[in-house]
């Protein structure tokens, strides 16, 4: 309760810091409103609320003013002239002025945003002049729901995007794919580009990368999705290039928003386990099944059979009438989470601001695991002088979590907590006074059970405490040399630095390691400085005669250096000391360090033209210089071209088409996405002992890298085709691209024979094609006074392995405990599952006849096994009868966002599907059928007898192991179908009538009740299909090895601008 | 306008003139720039023996041992199990990192063999030194290959992964007429007898030749055994040392019946992990140690074992589990452990009561009638097994009787004397008696429920190494 208040208190005294400042800074800048003959009126949006921040301009002059809290404005303006309105997001405004003095506008909310501004790579355009395939996110528009991380703000939004929640642990966990994986190597995730600082994060479950940004900080995010969009990335583009831009300063006087969210989450669903009666009364029949087949009498007392299949712990558990223990209740809570918002935002004439402050607090639905983000960001312009323009934005970001490594296997000493709460002996109690911990323990069980730590120990005892403390900061200088033409210079710096303390105590145990065993402790810290320069030299002028040429060149720099220092202790005097003590005896301590570094070097020139805004060209070229490979330099050239057909003379007649657009592009990017140094060959550090008494350490080397002369980044070519059209006055806009990806000399570590010396080597090898279409539907279908909008998008992605190195041999991928579980071969995706393929169940002798069989060793057919398909026809059962037993990716995925609103209430629903894609589940993977562990409640459907086959699906629960024991190969009872449909988000919001804010002298007051995965229809009987052992294992997807379940969250939100 | 091209100047001087695309590496060394003098060709040996090290510091009791009737695991069903019962498969992880620490090994070595040459050296004596380590390092890893699996791929030179690809399996007969013997007899001519100072502990000349001793035991080449070996036993190098749990104390390390043994230090990186494994899971606890633990005696072991013996109160502990019983341990590798999963515990690859048996064996194969010279080798390692100076336990003349009947003798004694010191697996193979001894064993003990055919001499290869080259196919008998 303690750390509660003290966390409330922390967390008050940093809101009514940024509060603070926030009003200093709007006194500081209140702007005088200009003098003079005067029109004046209030601007409303479509719900007839005020609009803060419209500009208002007189077309071809030079006077301009911004409405205020109220909507309202001034301004100087004689008859005759045409006034502007214009404001992000809604329909610009022309209205002539006549005799009137007063003049209301009501803004129409733009739903495509055909005339909107896009960010593209070093630069900006408008909507209708993009020749590329560019989705744009607004983050406004989630901004009332539970938004953990940016890339949940993309979630289903836009065609081509495909969002995978691969967990549910505060703070991170989520893996994007732009137009399916176009690469082997262990890096898929995108480019991420803030405000044209580059980020190059990778991705990893375990660190939460995403949380370098505030989601409420961030006013478009733009996904390059075609390869001439984000060709001008060059080498690190192929998987699609993220551009995030944040809000921006606008004149006028301070505006504050203020934005609290409180919450809670649950376990979205519970695997049906076997309850502890069910699973004793399956053990009894396993070891009964096991002293009957090696020639026994199922009569037999616990006296005349051997330890294992001793069934008297089972029948007394049944006996007593006992309830046994729930070990995913034991494990999993109500977690709640809040967060805290503050933004404002104003300026004047030379200086504009935007300071904003956030604090969110998650805890996890696992207990003992939590997430906190301070974050701030100050974005300031200023104007100085006619020429030059300074724009400096700097965020610090700090994080803080307790973790808990809560995937992996439950033989993990630190982690595999939920497979252990799903395979825990449900028998067992979760406490035991007479233990060293007070926590009962199933390592080292008697009675054949899987010896694995108790999960309810590991979430109390073990403690992970990470920190990282991130600084974004860029600053720009641009100097207006000419109409026209512009120079910029400017330098970023993104420091991340991250600390973690970890101790695995004496009193947790693993795989068959009882404590007290020594404990461990690391120390980790780490500092990453990426320093970025930049010259950008841009000209745009329009000629006479509709010509339009916009020219930009740029020459960058990027480097990046990693400094870590880790120390480490064992088998120290106490499990309370977190960190590696000086006091601790030398012996046990250990210190290392790590330095890694990297730069890269590019030139960058692209021409765009386009002839009355009807015709488009325009070419791209990039050259990389990778400190990363033997083969430095690559030049990766684009193009593209658009006729907008709806301005032509013959379409004019056409009313019912508002804009219609045809698009091409070609271009080239790169992959860089390996470690450091791989294309040398290298020797590390091997010491030995020498000397008289065989006690001295001696240094020596061996060699540790193979290298590759030749390695060099991956190349995608790709192709886009696209047609972007607009109907009934922009009611209804439909976007269709066709894209048709080639990337070759993937960068994989390929295993090498173990006589080279080596287990793998990073190489260039194979083609991957991936071609697909994508559908984009937007549309108003009621506008008047119930309104209601929607957004349907929908992607299909085929992928194709062309080519795999020189002897086209299967690659074959890991998923942990068995090997080669996952193969990728030529014509086909990458990485379908691959094992043995179950046919069903030996109803009976007769049956068993039939088949060709497993002849030998434990596994030998019987009434009740797994019959296994004769692959290759040889007439046994062998390792060569495995086969394609899966595929991992979707047939398609789909998002589907609709708005309704009426009067002051706004209700969104937000679907998310994926059909197709089949699911490896590994949290029985080791254990299956064998009741040496619990298991799901499909086991109840097992074979019993020729008399009670079961399911036909389900073999006898035997206590050996199962199928061809001697190959322990993978068989297709772990391959489920993951499609899912699921209510991703659903909210409503009610807004405050504007009598009643303005009493409150608020500009606007909303509440908003949101729940994110409200429901989910699925097969799966696991936790989470889209769940992955390891984001970014290209050669082994799919498979879930107990992934932390997707959270439930239901949250409040009130939000208000004053 | 000026100062703009001065700024543009001057970024584009600061960038280029750093260096960006060519970062150093911090951490480790490139290869091609390495060999420069004799210091770095010394750095490479350590390595070297440093791999080797990694075979013995866990792994090579679980193919040397478990497999046979002296070791078996207990309450482990996994892969050390499976080794246990001959439940033997090509994806079993201890198998797949047999053929891969030792090619790993072998990689070093020939590195270091092609530099050499072009190395200059501050005397003939070092530089033969380094090379007569080298040959030998290699030597024993193909040794240790060719007696697990058989034919295997021969790799004499450093060689490219393309290579690595192509490559099939080389006879295990040309491997050992064309690499294991003559390196061991180059080795045997360039090594020194004997080390001072921090040298002690390396391989010496007396190392190749015990080595190629048994190599020639091993290929049935029982006069040339004869002659290597009684060369070695008549320069009296090495002698037996009076008391047997000498041989394993930590404190005792490179005495004078050591020959050859694998050096472990305590600590976080150079330590043995073995001497933790040789206990059965019961007594983990008690130990106050955690780890799987590997190998136990068998009851086999332990009924046949003369109990009264020192050898015996050295060989085999017994400690108390969690409920008081009195459990069996590996005493000879165990200690008393501070750190996890590492020991000082050396581990012995040749010593001299390893030659004496050898020697025995041999020259009992080659004489109709047990010799006089052979007898007296058993009766030197009974004596000091017993710890008697007498004669009280020498052999009984009904133990001699005949070729067939000292052979069992000298089987026997060999298992007694070298039990968990990796050679009763390789010797059931050598002797040709693996399928009746284990079959025999597991009748005893697991009521038949585990089979030893003919085909398992050899391990098959690992699937892992049959995926990224099917030029190593066939697989063994029994593993197609």
């Amino acid at each position: 309760m303690n750390r509660r208040l003290l966390k409330l208190s922390q967390n008050v005294a940093v809101w009514a810091l940024l509060l603070a400042i926030g009003m200093f800074v709007s006194s500081l800048m209140a702007v005088a409103q200009p003098r003079g003959k005067t029109i004046s009126g209030t601007v409303v949006d479509d719900a007839q609320n005020p609009l803060v921040g419209v500009t208002v301009v007189v077309e071809g002059k030079k006077a301009n003013a911004i409405t205020n809290v109220h909507g309202r404005y001034e301004i100087t303006a004689s008859r005759g002239d045409v006034l502007v309105f214009n404001y992000l997001g809604m329909h610009p405004q022309k209205i002539a002025v006549t005799n009137q003095t007063v003049v209301d506008v009501q803004m129409v909310t733009n739903m495509v945003g055909v005339d909107e501004i896009v960010v593209v790579g070093y630069g900006m355009q408008n909507r209708r002049d993009i020749t590329t395939a560019i989705s744009s996110v607004s983050p406004d528009k989630l901004q009332d729901m539970p938004l953990f991380d940016i890339n949940q703000a993309m979630s289903g939004q836009a065609a081509g995007v495909n969002v995978i929640s691969a967990s549910g642990a505060p703070g991170g966990g989520t893996d994007i794919q732009i137009r399916g994986l176009s690469t082997l190597s262990a890096d898929t995730s995108p480019l991420y580009v803030v405000d044209g600082v580059v980020l190059q994060l990778g991705s990893s479950l375990e660190e939460g990368p995403f949380s370098f940004i505030n989601p409420a900080d961030v006013a478009s995010i733009e996904i390059l999705k075609d390869a001439a969009a984000a060709a001008i990335y060059g080498s690190r583009a192929s998987n699609g290039v993220v551009l995030i831009t944040t809000k921006n300063g606008e004149k006028g006087q301070a505006r504050v928003r203020v934005a609290i969210k409180t919450g809670v989450q649950e376990v979205f669903n519970k695997v049906d386990l076997l309850s502890a009666q069910e699973f004793a009364t399956l053990a009894i029949e396993a070891r009964n099944n096991l002293w009957v087949d090696t020639g026994h009498s199922i009569t037999d007392p616990d006296a005349l059979r051997n330890n294992n299949t001793k069934i008297g712990y089972f029948q007394d558990f049944l006996d007593s009438g006992k309830k046994g223990t729930d070990w995913q209740d034991a494990i999993y809570q109500l977690a709640p989470y809040q967060e805290y918002q503050v933004n404002v935002n104003g300026g004047s004439e030379t200086v504009k601001y935007m300071v904003s402050g956030g604090i969110m607090d998650q805890e996890g639905i696992v207990k003992n695991s939590d997430f906190q983000r301070y974050s701030f960001r100050t974005n300031v312009d200023f104007k100085l002088g006619r020429r030059f323009d300074l724009s400096v934005k700097m965020s610090p970001i700090y994080t803080r979590q307790n973790y808990l490594r809560t995937h992996g296997r439950y033989h993990d000493a630190a982690g595999g907590i939920v497979q252990a709460a799903l395979l825990m002996n449900p028998l067992m109690d979760i406490y035991d006074p007479t233990t060293l911990s007070g926590y009962s323990t199933g390592i080292a069980q008697s009675n054949a059970m899987t010896s694995m730590e108790n999960p309810v120990a590991k979430i109390n005892l073990l403690k992970d405490q990470r920190e990282a403390f991130r600084f974004l900061g860029d600053v720009a200088l641009n100097y207006n040399i000419l109409p026209g033409l512009n120079f910029k210079l400017s330098g970023s710096a993104n420091v991340n630095s991250y600390h973690a303390n970890n101790i695995t105590p004496s009193t947790v145990g693993a795989y068959n390691e009882l404590p007290p065993k020594q404990n461990a402790i690391q120390s980790t810290a780490r500092r990453t400085i990426n320093l970025q320069s930049s010259a950008q030299l841009s000209y745009r002028k329009q000629f006479s005669g509709g010509h339009d040429l916009n020219v930009v060149g740029v020459f960058e720099t990027q480097f990046e250096k990693m400094h870590e220092v880790i120390a480490r202790a064992s088998d120290t005097w106490t499990d309370d000391m977190i960190i590696v003590d000086s006091s601790l005896a030398e012996d046990y301590r250990l210190g290392q360090s790590n330095l890694v570094e990297w730069g890269l070097m590019s030139g960058v020139g692209r021409i765009n033209y386009n002839f009355r805004s009807k015709y488009y060209l325009m070419a791209s070229l990039r050259a990389d210089g990778s400190s990363r490979f033997a083969k430095k330099w690559g030049i990766f050239p684009a193009a593209s071209a658009a006729w907008r057909i709806s301005q032509e003379p013959f379409m004019r007649n056409i009313r019912w088409i508002s804009d219609l657009k045809l698009r091409a592009s070609y271009g080239v990017t790169g992959n860089n996405a390996i470690g450091n140094y791989q294309h040398l060959r290298l020797l590390t550090g091997q010491s030995y002992t020498l000397g008289a008494a065989g006690e001295m350490a001696v240094n020596g080397v061996r060699l540790s890298t193979v290298g590759n002369d030749d390695l060099t980044w991956e190349q995608t070519n790709q192709i886009d085709a696209g047609i972007d059209l607009s109907l009934f006055r922009r009611r209804l806009n439909i976007t269709v691209d066709y894209y048709n990806k080639k990337t070759k000399d993937l960068l994989l570590s390929l295993q090498i024979p173990y006589t080279s010396g080596f287990t793998s080597r990073m190489s260039n090898m194979g083609k991957v094609r991936n071609e697909g279409w994508e559908f984009t539907l937007q549309s108003q279908n009621l506008n008047g006074r119930f309104k209601w909008d929607s957004n349907f998008n929908i992607s299909f992605n085929k992928q194709t392995v062309l080519a795999l190195g020189p002897t086209k041999d299967p690659l074959y991928g890991d998923a942990s405990y068995f090997a080669n579980t996952n193969i990728t071969q030529v014509g086909q995706p990458v990485g379908l599952f691959y094992g043995m393929k179950a046919i069903g169940v030996y109803k009976n002798q007769e049956e068993v006849d039939m088949y060709p069989g497993i002849k030998t060793g434990n596994a030998i057919s019987r009434p009740g096994e797994l019959i296994y398909e004769d692959v290759n026809k040889d007439g046994r059962i062998t390792i060569d009868d495995r086969t394609i037993i899966g595929d991992p990716h979707p047939d398609f995925t789909f998002g589907f966002t609709n708005n309704f609103s009426y009067r002051n209430f706004t209700l969104k629903v937000f679907l998310r599907g994926s059909v197709g894609a089949e699911v490896m589940n590994m949290a029985w993977g080791s254990t299956p059928y064998r009741m040496i562990a619990n298991g799901p409640t499909t086991w109840l459907n097992r074979w019993q007898s020729p008399e009670n086959p079961g399911d036909g699906k389900t073999p006898r629960v035997k206590l050996t192991n199962r199928g061809i024991i001697d190959f322990e190969q993978l068989d297709s009872t772990f391959i489920e179908d993951g499609s899912f449909l699921n209510i991703q988000n659903v909210s409503l919001s009610y807004r405050v009538p504007a009598k009643i804010t303005k009493k409150l002298r608020l500009q606007n007051l909303v509440f908003t009740l949101a729940v994110n995965n409200a429901y989910m229809w699925t097969k799966y009987t696991g936790y989470n299909p889209e769940g992955r052992m390891n984001i970014g294992s290209t050669l082994a997807p799919g498979v879930d090895w107990g992934t932390y379940p997707l959270s439930r969250t239901y949250m409040f939100t009130l939000a208000t601008n004053f | 306008m000026k100062q703009i091209k001065y700024i543009l100047l001057l970024c584009v001087a600061a960038i280029t003139s750093c260096d960006l695309l060519d970062r150093p590496v911090y951490d480790r060394i490139e290869s091609k720039t390495f060999y420069k003098d004799e210091k770095d060709i010394n750095l490479a040996v350590i390595g070297s023996y440093g791999t080797l090290g990694a075979i013995y510091a866990a792994d090579f009791v679980k193919y040397a041992e478990l497999p046979s009737d002296n070791s078996s695991t207990v309450g482990d069903t996994g892969d050390h199990a499976l080794l246990d019962k001959f439940i033997v498969s090509p994806v079993n992880p201890v198998i797949q990192s047999a053929w891969r620490l030792h090619y790993r090994c072998i990689a070093n070595v020939n590195d270091i063999l092609a530099a050499i040459p072009n190395i200059t050296f501050t005397s003939d004596e070092k530089e033969d030194q380094y090379k007569g380590e080298a040959l030998f390092i290699r030597a024993l890893c193909y040794f240790n290959l060719v007696r697990l699996f058989g034919d295997v791929p021969y790799i004499d030179r450093p060689i490219t992964v393309e290579e690595s690809q192509q490559l099939s399996r080389t006879d295990k007969a040309k491997v050992y007429a064309d690499l294991i013997i003559p390196d061991l007899q180059a080795a045997k001519a360039l090594l020194p007898a004997n080390y001072s100072g921090e040298d002690i502990g390396r391989i010496t000349s007396g190392a190749a030749q015990t080595l190629l001793g048994s190599v020639y035991l091993t290929t049935y080449d029982y006069e040339n055994c004869v002659n290597e070996l009684g060369d070695l036993i008549a320069k009296k190098r090495y002698s037996l040392l009076p008391v047997y749990a000498d041989i394993f104390n930590p404190d005792n390390a490179n005495h004078a019946e050591s020959i050859f043994e694998i050096q472990f230090e305590k600590g976080y990186t150079g330590g043995s992990q073995w001497s933790c494994q040789a206990h059965s899971r019961e007594l983990a606890e008690t130990l106050g140690v955690s780890t799987a633990a590997v190998t136990v005696p068998t009851s086999d072991l332990i009924s046949l074992f003369e109990t009264g013996s020192a050898r015996y109160q050295a060989t085999i502990g017994k400690l108390p589990n969690a409920s008081n019983k009195q459990v069996s341990h590996v005493k000879k590798h165990y200690m008393e452990l501070s750190i996890q999963n590492h020991s000082d515990d050396n581990w012995p690859v040749l010593r001299y009561a390893d030659v004496l048996l050898m020697y025995a064996e041999a020259l009992n194969e080659l004489n109709a009638t047990p010799t006089q010279e052979a007898i007296d080798c058993i009766n030197q390692i009974r004596r000091r097994a017993y710890a008697v100076e007498d004669n009280s336990q020498d052999l009984t003349p009904a133990e001699v009787i005949d070729q067939q009947t000292f052979r069992e003798v000298i089987a026997e004694e060999r298992r007694f004397e070298l039990c968990f010191e990796g050679h009763r697996w390789f010797d059931l193979v050598r002797t040709g008696k693996y399928v009746e001894v284990m079959n025999a064993h597991f009748e005893r003990y697991n009521s038949g429920a585990y089979n030893v055919e003919n085909y398992n001499n050899l391990f098959p290869v690992p699937q892992r190494e049959i995926d990224v080259n099917p030029n190593l196919l066939p697989n063994n008998p029994g593993f197609n």
